[in-house]
């Protein structure tokens, strides 16, 4: 650890070190510069995964954010991203996490079974260009919605069940039909259900700007 | 009788909100994106409901403890590798430090014995070797194919 990571180390709690100065202490060999860097952006690298890719499911996701993190330790050791150069350390980890997913696309695609298994309906990962692209922090996902329990004490005793396995489990709608809870539902009933609970929770919020 | 306060939108909302979670849509996807071209609200719509979706899977997923005490464990076996120093200088050091060692406790070791002894790939094992060859701390000696099949400390 250098004098100058240390000195700041003192001034200021681990969360209050800027990235480029983490990564900074990170290629001196400090571990705890690291275990802070990747705890930091855990959280926003898979709220843009599943923000802008067509990876749903927790295995792929776990996959991918793996890949990303693997690459981001190799390449700041071996110093690829240089702090106070062109681009933030967080454009940086967004692209990363970008190239993970295409690699894993890659994979998947190359895998000898039909897409329509995997994906709803194209084989690209990536939603419809025309309409918007991959831009990194362009929505904070921390300012983006009311928490998740703050909806969920609007909902009914089910509407809380389904939306725990929805987003705390991720789960399709064929698996939550194994639950003997939602058996006698059909796919369409809780595609509904999941529908009544985002107006419920947008009409918490207010209502949305046009883009 | 036609329904005044119908949203004429809702079939889309639906589709958009299986869209966003990976479900197939009660409609097709070219429909979808054909009425998004020309509604900004829908378009608005799928928007808010990336973010909402992706900020609850987030929160939901990350929250559970066995998933924090998943990536924890995850990023401590990364970080928690030996880190090597990343300057050449410093890592042809210290491979020619542990290429030494090995030597020094085995006496006359194959090279390929030698690099799988050390876990040293062909940089920085090479220049390492060299480096001990030109500063006499080890010899090789030439195999039956007149090249350097083995190493011994000096």
């Amino acid at each position: 650890m250098t004098k100058d990571t240390r000195s700041a180390k003192r001034q200021c709690s681990p969360d209050q070190i800027g990235d480029e100065a983490l990564v900074k202490a990170c290629q001196q060999g400090d571990r705890e510069a690291w275990n802070t860097l990747f705890a930091r952006y855990l959280t926003p690298i898979k709220f843009y995964l599943l923000k802008f890719s067509w990876f749903k499911s927790e295995a792929h996701l776990d996959d991918i954010i793996q890949i990303a993190f693997l690459t981001m330790f190799e390449e700041i050791r071996a110093g690829k991203f240089q702090p106070g150069g062109p681009g933030s350390f967080k454009s940086w980890a967004y692209n990363v996490a970008q190239n993970a997913c295409r690699t894993k696309n890659r994979d998947e695609v190359s895998q000898p079974k039909p897409i329509s298994s995997l994906y709803p309906s194209e084989p690209t990962f990536m939603p419809d260009d025309i309409l918007f692209r991959f831009r990194s922090g362009a929505t904070d996902y921390r300012q983006v919605t009311p928490k998740l329990n703050e909806v969920l004490k609007h909902l009914t005793p089910e509407e809380q069940k389904l939306m725990r396995l929805v987003f705390c489990e991720g789960k399709k709608y064929k698996e939550i039909q194994q639950d003997p809870d939602f058996a006698k539902y059909t796919i369409d009933y809780l595609m509904l259900k999941v529908y009544n609970i985002r107006k419920k929770a947008k009409n918490l919020r207010g209502s949305g700007k046009p883009h | 009788m036609k329904d005044e306060n119908a949203n004429p939108c809702e079939k889309y909302e639906l589709a958009t909100t299986n869209y966003v979670m990976g479900e197939d849509m009660p409609i097709s996807k070219d429909e979808l994106f054909e009425h998004l071209r020309n509604c900004a609200k829908c378009r608005a719509d799928l928007v808010d409901w990336q973010d909402t979706y992706a900020s609850w899977r987030t929160q939901g997923t990350l929250s559970q403890p066995e998933v924090k005490e998943k990536w924890d464990k995850f990023i401590k076996e990364l970080t928690g590798q030996t880190l090597p120093p990343t300057d050449v200088k410093a890592e042809i050091d210290t491979a020619a430090g542990k290429i030494h060692n090995v030597l020094k406790t085995h006496g006359e070791t194959p090279i390929l014995e030698l690099r799988q002894k050390t876990g040293l790939v062909d940089y920085p094992f090479y220049e390492a070797m060299s480096w001990l060859v030109m500063n006499d701390k080890a010899v090789y000696t030439k195999g039956q194919d007149n090249r350097p099949s083995y190493a011994s400390p000096r």
